[in-house]
Parts: C-alpha cells; sequence; structure tokens
C-alpha cells in the first residue's frame, strides 16, 4: 500500500493551517507551540521517510491534549471548548495521517472546523479567506487521487497553480447548484436545540447601569450598535436620539434601572406631528433593549413597550434582528404621572451634595416656574467655564457637588447625572436616560450607521402638562456633540490610530458588511418568502419550499450533467474538426471508422459501400489529407472542405 | 471465511452471466456501463455534512449555510466528473503472454484517451491484482496486471473492472469489460515429475547425459542459447561467444509419446508432458512429441516448444 508522497504531505500541512489559523485567536496559547510541533514533526517524517509514529505516543499526546483543553476552557461543552477539541483533533490526526484514508479523514475534518468558525463571525472578509480556505482542502482532494495513481509526472500535485486552477474549474461548476439550495432550502422558523450559552462573545455596549466613566468606555468602540434605513428623509442630527435603558436609582455614585418601571407595560405614542418609519437591524448585544427612535409609535409583535417608553424584545437579542418601526418625535408621553412614579422621580440618596441642594433651593424661591428652573441649569452649564472632556478628573463622594463646582468637567453621564439631580433637588421629578445619539450617514447605502461610540445619557424632566421631556445638557455645554457626533466633539484622537480619513473609510466600507448583512446573513423565513413572491408563491410552507427545492434541484442537475458528458476530445483542430463531422455523417450507415484505419483505406471502404457517394467521399479525403499532412494547404482548400463536408450526404 | 464466501458468490455470478455476449475490443466505454456509488469516505463526509447542515440550520447561520451547500454540491456533481473520466475510455487490447494453468498470466490491457483532456487516476482491476495510472491526453498506456488461470486452452481472461475515483476520492465509479479476446494457457506443470523418458524412437537404449564439460565441439552462439549451452572457456579465448556443440547419437532424440503415459487421465498426460517439455528445453535436447493426432518434431529450438505447448494446451479433452 503505498503512503502519500511528501508533496501530499505539504498540501495537507497548508490546508491544515489555512483552516487552523482563523481559529488561533480563540485557543489557548500552548495550542500554536502543539500545532507547531505537529506540523514539523509530520515535514520531516515526510521528507526524511521516518516511520510512522508509534500508538503510544499518539495516544499520550492526545489524552494530554484533551485534559488540557478541558482544564483552559473549565469545561468541555459550549462553543468555545468545543471546537478547541475540533481544532486538537484536527492537528492530532497528523500524526495519524501515513495512509490515504488518514488524510481523507484530515480534509473532512478541515471541511468542518471551516464550517465552525462561522458560529463566530461572518464578516466577509473573513467569509472570502475561508473559501480560499475551502479550495484549498478541495484541491488536497484532487491531490490525493492523482497520488494514488502511479505515473511519473504528476502534473497537479507538483503545480500548486495548476492544480487551484483545475479544482476552482471543477467547483465553480457547482455554484448554480448550491444557489439553488441556499435559496430554496426550508429554513427553520425556530432552533431545534436552542442558542449556547456562550453564544456571544462578551457584552458590548450599554449596560442598563451608568456611573461616571461608563459612556466615556464606548467612545473608543467603534462596533456597530445598529443600523437604521429610513423611509423617506433623515431626520437632522439633533433630532436623532434613540432610546434605551432608563435610570431612576441613584445610590451616590452610580445610576440603575427601576424594576417596576422596567416591567409594566404601555401602549405606544398616539399620532402626533410627523411620523418617522424606519427599519432598524439591530446587532446582538445580549440585552433585550430595541433602541427606537424618540418616541416609539409602534410595537413589533416579538415586542414589548415598557412605562419608560423603552422598546424591549420577550428575549435577549443574540442574534442580529431587524424591526420595522415608527415614532413620533413630538409625540408626548406620560402626562399624568402617578405618586409611586413622582417619588421615584424626587428620589436623592440623603445626606449627599449639600451645595447642588441649596443652590437648587435658591433657583426655586427665585424662579417662577420648573420650567425656568431647567432653562436656568442650561444656562449655567452654557455660560459658566464647564468643560467637555472624555478624561475629566475623578469626583468624591459628593459628587454632583464636586463636578458643579469643582472640576466642571466631564463627558455626557457627568452632565445627565448632575442635571438630574439638580432637578430633583429643585423638586422637579427627573430621571436619566441612556441611549445612542446621532450616528454615520453612509451615502452609498442610504442607511445610518450607529455605532457603540455614540451611546450617549442625557436627562428626562417631567413638567406639568407636557409629561417628560427631554433635556439634553450636554447640548448646552458641547452643542458639537449633538451636531456633529460623538468622535467629532472629542476633539483630541481617542486611539493611536483615530484619523479622520480611516473613520469616513470604515463608514464607508460599512455599506458592504450592511449589504451582506440585510441580504445574505440574514436570510430567513421572510425573505425567502419575498424571494418567490414575485413568482405567484404566496403561502410558503415547509412543503411547498422543499418541492421547488427538489425540482429546481432536479432541473440543475441534470443541466450539469449535459455540460458535463458533454461530447468530450473535440479537436481544436479546425480541419480536424471537419472530418470529423463527415465520419459521423457515415455513422448511421454503419461506416465507422476504426481506430487504426487511415483516411485513405477508410474512404476506399466507403467508396465500397456507397458507390454514388464515392466521388464526393474521395474528394473530401482529399482535400483532408492535403490539408493535415500536406505541405500547405490553402484557406480556399479549407473552405471548400467545409462547404462539402456540409453538403455531403451519404444517400 | 468472509473471503471464501465472496469467491464461491462471485464464482456463480460468473456462470450466471457468462451467458451474456462478450465485449468485442478495441471498446469504447459507454456512459450505461459505468456504474458509480459513494465511496467510504464518501459517506464519512456525507456524515459531516449533515452535522454541519444541522448546526447551521439551528443557529439561522446563513454563511454556514452557505458553505455546507457548496460542500453538498460539490460532492453531488463529482459524481458527475467521475462518470466524465471514465467514459469513452477505449479497451483496445487485453492480451498475455502463454502461461501455464495454476500460474499468474501477465495480461496487458492496453487503455486509449481519445480525449482532449487529461484522464487522471484511471485504475483497471483483474482479480486481486490493480494498477492505477494517468491516461495523457490523446494517449494510450498498458497496464501489466496478474490474473490467476486455472484450465488450460483457449480461455477468456477473468472480467476487467476499470475504476477511478477522481476527482475527490468521494464516488467510486466503474464498468466491468468481458473481453472476448482469448489467451492461451498451457497445461498445469507437474511439481514433482518423473525423469525423462529414456530411448528414442526405438524406445530402449538410455541416453547418457552428458555432463557440463563434455561436448563434442563448438559452434557460433545463435540467439536463444541459453546460458550453460555457452562455451565460456573457449568464449574467451577467442573472444567471441561460442555455444557448445552437444553431440547426439543418432536416433536418441527424446521420444515424449502420449500413449506411452498409460494409468494416467488425459489431463495428467497432458500435463505430464508439458513439463518434459520444459525440462527437455531446459536441456536443450531435441525432442519429439508424439500426440493420437499428429507428432511434432524433432526439433529443439524455442519455436518447436511453442508449437508442442500449443498443441498441448488445445488437444481436446
Amino acid at each position: 500500500m503505498k503512503t502519500p508522497s511528501p508533496s501530499v504531505v505539504n498540501w495537507m500541512i497548508a490546508a491544515l493551517l489555512v483552516t487552523v489559523i482563523p481559529h488561533l485567536r480563540y485557543l489557548p496559547l500552548w495550542f500554536i507551540a502543539l500545532l507547531a510541533l505537529v506540523c514539523g514533526s509530520r515535514l520531516a517524517a515526510a521528507h526524511w521517510r521516518w516511520r510512522p509514529f508509534p500508538a503510544w505516543l499518539r495516544l499520550v499526546v492526545t489524552v494530554a491534549t484533551f485534559i488540557s483543553i478541558a482544564f483552559s476552557y473549565g469545561s468541555v461543552f459550549g462553543r468555545h471548548p468545543g471546537t478547541a477539541l475540533l481544532a486538537a483533533m484536527l492537528t492530532l490526526k497528523l500524526l495519524e495521517s501515513f495512509r490515504y484514508r488518514d488524510v481523507f479523514v484530515v480534509a473532512s475534518l478541515c471541511y468542518f472546523l471551516i464550517v465552525a468558525q462561522f458560529l463566530f463571525s461572518q464578516s466577509p472578509l473573513l467569509v472570502s479567506y475561508l473559501l480560499v480556505a475551502f479550495v484549498l482542502v478541495t484541491v488536497l482532494l484532487v491531490v490525493l487521487v492523482e497520488d494514488q495513481a502511479e505515473s511519473a509526472g504528476q502534473t497537479l500535485t507538483k503545480a500548486p497553480l495548476a492544480a487551484g486552477k483545475h479544482t476552482s474549474k471543477l467547483i465553480a461548476q457547482a455554484l448554480p447548484l448550491a444557489a439553488v439550495f441556499f435559496f430554496f432550502f426550508p429554513r427553520l422558523s425556530s432552533p431545534i436545540w436552542g442558542l449556547p450559552e456562550d453564544a456571544l462573545d462578551g457584552k458590548t455596549g450599554l449596560s442598563g447601569k451608568m456611573a461616571p466613566g461608563s459612556i466615556t468606555e464606548l467612545l473608543i468602540d467603534d462596533s456597530p450598535a445598529f443600523r437604521v434605513e429610513f423611509e423617506g428623509s433623515v431626520p437632522a442630527q439633533q433630532d436623532l436620539y434613540f432610546r434605551g435603558p432608563v435610570l431612576w436609582k441613584f445610590d451616590g455614585r452610580q445610576w440603575s434601572e427601576s424594576y417596576l418601571m422596567s416591567a409594566a407595560r404601555t401602549d405606544p405614542v398616539r399620532e402626533s406631528g410627523t411620523a418617522v418609519r424606519y427599519n432598524l437591524m439591530l446587532e446582538p448585544h445580549h440585552r433585550r433593549w430595541i433602541f427606537a427612535l424618540d418616541y416609539p409609535g409602534s410595537v413589533p409583535s416579538q415586542a414589548l413597550l415598557n412605562q419608560n417608553f423603552v422598546l424591549q424584545a420577550r428575549k435577549s437579542i443574540v442574534d442580529r434582528e431587524s424591526y420595522d418601526l415608527v415614532s413620533y418625535p413630538d409625540g408626548r408621553i406620560n402626562t399624568r404621572l402617578l405618586a409611586q412614579q413622582r417619588q421615584a422621580g424626587l428620589q436623592l440618596p440623603p445626606n449627599r451634595n449639600p451645595r447642588t441642594a441649596a443652590l437648587a433651593q435658591q433657583w426655586r424661591e427665585e424662579l417662577p416656574s420648573d420650567q425656568a428652573i431647567a432653562q436656568r441649569a442650561l444656562s449655567m452649564f452654557n455660560a459658566e467655564p464647564f468643560a467637555y472632556s472624555f478624561s475629566p478628573p475623578p469626583l468624591g463622594f459628593h459628587s454632583a457637588d464636586d463636578f458643579l463646582f469643582d472640576t466642571r468637567e466631564g463627558y455626557c453621564e457627568h452632565y445627565a447625572s448632575a442635571f438630574t439631580l439638580l432637578m430633583r433637588a429643585a423638586g422637579i421629578p427627573a430621571r436619566v436616560v441612556t441611549g445612542y445619539q446621532g450616528g454615520f450617514y453612509n451615502e452609498a447605502g442610504n442607511y445610518l450607521l450607529v455605532r457603540q461610540s455614540d451611546a450617549h445619557a442625557w436627562a428626562e424632566i417631567w413638567l406639568e402638562g407636557r409629561g417628560w421631556i427631554r433635556v439634553d445638557p450636554t447640548a448646552a455645554v458641547a452643542p458639537e456633540r449633538i451636531d456633529l457626533g460623538a468622535r467629532r466633539a472629542a476633539g483630541a484622537r481617542r486611539s493611536l490610530l483615530d484619523y479622520d480619513w480611516l473613520y469616513d473609510l470604515q463608514g464607508s466600507l460599512d455599506t458592504i458588511t450592511n449589504f451582506w448583512n440585510r441580504w445574505v446573513l440574514q436570510f430567513d423565513r421572510e425573505r425567502q418568502r419575498t424571494l418567490l413572491q414575485p413568482f405567484g408563491v404566496d403561502d410558503l410552507d415547509l412543503s411547498t419550499t422543499a418541492w421547488i427545492m427538489a425540482a429546481l434541484f432536479t432541473l440543475f442537475l441534470l443541466s450539469s450533467g449535459f455540460w458535463v458528458l458533454r461530447r468530450q476530445g473535440r479537436s481544436s483542430d479546425l480541419v480536424q474538426r471537419e472530418y470529423e463531422r463527415f465520419c459521423r455523417k457515415l455513422r448511421p450507415r454503419g461506416l465507422v471508422r476504426g481506430t487504426s484505419e487511415g483516411p485513405g483505406e477508410f474512404a476506399d471502404r466507403c467508396g465500397g459501400e456507397l458507390p454514388q457517394a464515392r466521388p464526393a467521399i474521395d474528394s473530401i479525403t482529399h482535400l483532408y489529407i492535403k490539408l493535415r499532412y500536406g505541405p500547405a494547404g490553402s484557406a480556399s482548400d479549407f473552405d471548400a472542405l467545409q462547404t462539402q463536408v456540409k453538403l455531403f450526404q451519404p444517400a | 471465511m468472509i473471503a471464501a464466501l465472496r469467491r464461491r458468490y462471485l464464482v456463480l455470478f460468473e456462470r450466471l452471466i457468462g451467458r451474456r455476449k462478450r465485449d468485442e475490443l478495441p471498446i469504447a466505454l459507454d456512459r450505461r456501463r459505468i456504474y458509480i456509488l459513494p465511496t467510504r469516505h464518501g459517506v464519512l463526509l456525507g456524515v459531516v455534512t449533515f452535522f454541519m447542515l444541522l448546526g447551521a440550520l439551528n443557529y439561522n447561520n446563513n454563511i454556514g449555510l452557505m458553505f455546507t451547500f457548496l460542500l453538498s454540491s460539490v460532492a453531488v456533481l463529482s459524481t458527475l466528473f467521475a462518470v466524465q473520466n471514465l467514459v469513452a475510455l477505449q479497451v483496445v487490447s487485453v492480451a498475455a503472454e502463454p502461461t501455464f494453468a495454476g500460474r499468474d498470466a501477465q495480461l496487458s490491457v492496453t487503455l486509449d484517451n481519445p480525449a482532449g483532456q487529461r484522464k487522471m487516476a484511471v485504475g483497471a482491476r483483474c482479480g486481486d491484482s490493480q494498477k492505477l495510472l494517468s491516461l495523457p491526453a490523446n494517449g494510450a498506456l498498458v497496464y501489466h496486471l496478474r490474473m490467476p488461470t486455472t484450465e488450460r486452452g483457449w480461455q477468456f481472461p477473468e472480467r476487467l473492472g476499470l475504476f477511478t475515483i477522481y476527482p475527490f476520492g468521494m464516488f467510486n465509479a466503474w464498468a466491468w469489460i468481458r473481453s472476448a479476446q482469448k489467451i492461451l494457457i498451457y497445461p498445469a506443470l507437474e511439481a514433482d515429475p518423473p525423469p525423462l523418458p529414456t530411448g528414442g524412437a526405438q524406445g530402449d537404449g538410455a541416453l547418457q547425459l552428458r555432463g557440463e564439460e563434455e561436448f563434442t565441439g563448438v559452434r557460433d552462439y545463435q540467439k536463444g542459447d541459453r546460458p550453460h549451452q555457452i562455451a565460456w572457456k573457449a568464449a574467451a579465448r577467442s573472444q567471441q561467444l561460442l555455444s557448445k556443440e552437444m553431440a547426439q547419437p543418432a536416433g536418441t532424440e527424446l521420444f515424449l509419446d502420449y500413449h506411452a503415459l498409460t494409468g494416467l487421465d488425459v489431463e495428467a498426460r497432458l500435463s505430464r508432458l508439458a513439463t518434459w517439455v520444459t525440462m527437455a528445453r531446459d536441456r536443450n535436447s531435441p525432442f519429439i512429441l508424439s500426440l493420437p493426432d499428429r507428432s511434432i518434431g524433432p526439433a529443439a529450438d524455442e519455436k518447436h516448444v511453442r508449437q508442442c505447448l500449443t498443441a498441448l494446451a488445445t488437444y481436446p479433452s
């Protein structure tokens, strides 16, 4: 039994490395060492003709690896340990790859590992890379087959480019069929065994708690939070407030949600003023908030609206979701305030921030209305030397006092927090609202990209007759934050590579990602339905889809069959082709040219069988011989041959 | 145990389909002749793909689905590529040098690839022996296989299997060729034959076997003379190859007589005679072969040996 040649081993190691490399960022460091060791020893074994590795060695290494993985991850269940085990199995299989069937197992595992990577990310760049990996593994299979033959001069095994080209041609012929499968294979509306615990890596974004620094942390995170496609014109930057968790409770340092307010449900805002219709495509963030534009006027079926007018999903959002929403920016909310809510809106931690309380008292005495007090606070922020910065000095026990009177420097959470406390001290019910403000409008794709760095905190105060109204103290201090966005307002560079052109480029490139998300990744039952509706297929249940798929599958397979099995070996030699055409005409009469029969002999034989056609046969054969074997046949000879063959009838 | 059963089954099978017409060579492989089934590896990959599909459907991971479907399509289409690799190949000839029954015949199978593309890893199998070669475009190659033989005479070769696992090793496509070109099998040689019969045509007189050194003269080397026939010492002296001339008393050629072998049945007699013929050839002794229907000889050359062996092989039973 032959063993795979060193060239095959090279291909195998190449395919393995290309497949495993994207996984390395999730694997423990010692794995890289293991990988290098195993690949190195296998290469050495191939090129220096070592004997296969003994079974006891393989066993020891395998057991050690598995135990190490279990230790590194703490368990063997879940996305991370699962893929780690798979990658380990694949690497260790190299030690046992001295037979053809073992190399085949390596290739199969590589395929599996490629698909496993998509549990972590589906970005277009990664997909392109893994497509190349897929082709490479397929080339390995082709080379493996060729290596089993004994001819000298394995033209594909030794020539990477030729092998790649050959395999790509084969794979390309499979693409139409794959497309049929992709568009028509029935999708499930709910998972088979549910989503895993660790479906996401880390939780980004807003957390429902706000302390000084919480929102600032998000300033350097440019990952997308969600994308909005507006029907009609896009609202002005100043009106783009996307509502997230509303925070009521303050413990002296940190703001947090109120369970009561978040749980109670309410109806959406009534129609008032202009309606803004839009589609929100939300990136998974492991929580339940759907960041609708102030103020939500519709509640999608899979969501509910709480007393804070924050739209929430029924389950944690662990998958990219798309929502069609309506909002009324001029709407009013909670024009009637319950006693409970008033009390919560005035809650202040005891024995803190005396100077703030004093200032609030002073304004309460001086100014006629709540509105005037709020206005006064805003003018204070505007007129006095308050600074907007993302690295302010820290605050002490009396955080509001320190901020308002001493440091006077902070980011949006500081301002929102201080303002709310000030209002509460003045007896005006107030609360903090966190969410997102602004975003990057992508001209090419016509959508708004809102990133984590656009996270924002503002305040809401309750005024008699008007309900909760938004007051954004940041606008008073740094209007550029509202007008131009967080990044521009930040002034200094947020990180080493924070250049304008880079930021804008990222934003533009996001067009591809958006398209990718909408049309490829979000392709689910709903989209399948949209696809088939123009063809009159309205009711799309599982069996209809399956039937359509089967029909198209058969169609494509048949046409592929005809294409692949078409008569081969048509000579590129035109003269030869004409002669073959002539021979084909004679075939129905039973006159088949034998493999060793020369054209002259054949002509004699045919002439004998078909005396009437003899002159034509002789003429054609003569021309053929002249053109093919003679010193120089002219173009007119070729034309004559072509015409004669065309007119030839073996009567 | 299973192998024995399998062999029994195959023999029965052969007998059943033996009635069918044999293939006249040269023959081109037609699509209808070609069978295709997944290999063990293909089944493994099928299982792996199934789990990929399940996982991707569960998480509604569209890219995972795309790759799974791509892999499935590639696998499905590989059936077409495998068939394409075999179709239109021509089996030009299945021939063998005559061998003795019981030994393996050296089969030479010539495969022609008339297409303009190289056909990779096309295998030919006869019984247990197989060979895999890649056929160049517009070219032909000879496959050397071994075929076990049992009976003497003009026999049809055992059925020839042409197969390939191109391109990805997932599917095995094959076709059977039952060639109508017969090959000649000589009667089986005896393992422990008695010595050559003494006496010439008269039937008596011991034939003294000369030793290596005792020869009467030298003659020029003739092509076909065996090494032990060459007079080395004389050749060294005269700088050219010389052969020994063995004097034969007249009338003392070996007489291999069919009728003299009483007590043996036909096949045994033929075997004995064939063995004697080879022994006589090894000794370079001229001999006469006497069969009921004819008599061949006397002569000692290769052509004579062949003639005798052919006569023995084709002797009606």
